[in-house]
């Protein structure tokens, strides 16, 4: 037994520190078990440490990824982040038609794990033939589950293992959920710097508050079997990115579009909003996309954190 | 109406054990009907559970030479957990259909503050109902009775774990080969 639940806000989550991939080949590197271990150690990471002591060995990782990702999908339907994301999205579809972009909206979600976003966009978003909706993920896995999931229910969409800002045919709004606090320091910068080709984008996370990480730690108990599972998604709430943090990542490294947060303001309640979204918007669009949110266009904000 | 009232209050309980086993195991979007057969057989399981306990109630009362005096102290002892197990049953179906009929921010607040914890407290509840209803017994049959009922709920996720480890880690119609535990 881990002796007490140590965790390091700038330290890693395991499932980070398992999938090592090469960014431009997509090619797999070798992670050894003892390897993620010390690094936890390293970061005085005890929970963290004991949990990856427990993992299976290799072979058995990406069975253990689809597990934890189906439970995390569990969350993901409690809280609602299909009708959250599609309450973003769907506004700023009819923005873009009415700002002038004709033809498909390619809508790509960045680190889509099992596709669950994209896939509940497909089947109840309600965006229309001409919006394209794909999913792209480094590991292979989870990539090979969303397309199987996605053939048995016919869903409209697709899975690519690619990196989202690398493709073809680049996207017209990448898209997001719970994946801005895997990124520290430059690279956060570097994420959104990698989406300025975008006409806009909506990410949503977790929303840091005095609570979260003690909700967070209720709740993945709770909900989750898997003590990765718990362990990372607590972990998560400790080091979601404050929104003024974000705001600052994504207003220097796309100075061409509008950056706003939507629900940063923590208020004295913060279990009501539990997730903020940062939106960037191409010039032109806020106009339409505030019309088109109607009431909801009181939660944006452009300075709050 | 005490027996009635646990019986029914176990079998909701058995039945939404089924349910949080089944959740997190299938990533499809649409599936109201997993769901519903993962529900239908924690019934049939809560079902055969309430039949033990039932016919261990006949077969203690057929037993006794004052069967009046030893219900009268179930009823007693029974009307214990139904306050507690009642109380926490009232909030959770509460807050359950808050959940099913509010807005976005109304969820969000039954399954942070009520859902969520309750769901772990439950663990912890269910020996304190057991504990209330030996301490208010006088009889051995009533707390032999009280024990087997409460082992019989409390331990319905488990005897769905225990039959998913034979059943390769696939439990409900319908779980997704790629869920299975190795």
């Amino acid at each position: 037994m881990h002796r007490g639940p140590a965790v390091n806000p700038e330290g890693p989550e395991i499932t980070d520190l398992l999938i090592d991939m090469d960014p431009r080949s997509l090619e797999r590197r070798p992670v050894q078990k003892g390897a993620v271990v010390a690094e936890l150690e390293a970061q005085g990471m005890r929970w963290g440490a004991w949990v990856a002591r427990g993992l299976p060995e290799r072979g058995e990782i990406d069975r253990l990824f689809v597990r934890v990702h189906a439970e995390m999908q569990r969350l993901w339907e409690e809280f609602l982040q299909g009708e959250r994301m599609r309450a973003l999205l769907a506004p700023l579809v009819k923005a873009l038609r009415a700002s002038g972009h004709g033809g498909r909206v390619r809508v790509v979600d960045v680190g889509c794990g099992l596709g669950y976003l994209v896939r509940w966009l497909a089947a109840r978003g309600e965006l229309g033939a001409e919006v394209e909706l794909l999913g792209c993920d480094y590991n292979g896995a989870l990539i090979g589950a969303a397309e199987r999931y996605r053939r048995e229910e016919g869903l409209r969409c697709g899975f690519r293992v690619a990196n989202a800002f690398t493709l073809e045919e680049p996207a017209t709004v990448y898209i997001s959920t719970g994946v801005l606090h895997h990124f520290r320091g430059p690279s956060l910068a570097e994420l959104f710097r990698q989406q300025r080709g975008a006409q806009a984008f909506v990410h949503l996370d977790i929303k840091p508050s005095y609570l979260a990480p003690l909700g967070s730690l209720l709740f993945h108990v709770a909900r989750m079997r898997e003590p990765i599972s718990q362990h990372d998604g607590t972990l998560s709430a400790v080091r979601a990115h404050p929104g003024e943090r974000l705001l600052e990542a994504a207003r220097g490294a796309v100075p061409s579009h509008e950056v706003l947060l939507f629900d940063g303001e923590v208020g004295r309640l913060p279990i009501l909003r539990t997730m903020l979204g940062v939106i960037g918007l191409a010039p032109g669009l806020r106009g339409p996309f505030v019309r088109e949110l109607g009431p909801l266009a009181g939660r944006l904000g452009a300075t709050q954190g | 109406m005490t027996p009635l009232l646990l019986s029914l209050l176990a079998l909701a309980d058995v039945t939404f054990s089924a349910f949080r086993d089944a959740a997190g195991r299938n990533p499809r979007i649409e599936k109201e009907r997993y769901y519903r057969r993962a529900m239908a057989g924690g019934f049939a399981c809560g079902l055969g559970a309430l039949g033990v306990c039932w016919g261990a109630l006949r077969g203690l009362l057929a037993l006794v030479n004052d069967p009046e005096v030893l219900y009268r102290d179930m009823a007693g002892a029974g009307g214990w957990m139904l306050g507690l197990y009642g109380s926490y049953a009232t909030v959770v179906l509460g807050a359950l259909g808050v959940w099913l009929l509010g807005g976005s921010e109304l969820r969000t607040l039954m399954s942070v503050s009520i859902l969520g914890p309750l769901t772990l407290l439950r663990h912890g509840l269910i020996p304190v109902g057991l504990a209330l209803a030996w301490w208010q017994a006088d009889r051995w049959e009533t707390r032999g009775l009280a024990l087997l009922g409460v082992m019989l709920v409390g331990s319905a996720e488990q005897a769905y774990g225990a039959i998913r480890a034979r059943r390769r880690g696939r439990l409900w119609p319908g779980e997704p080969e790629d869920m299975a535990s190795p």
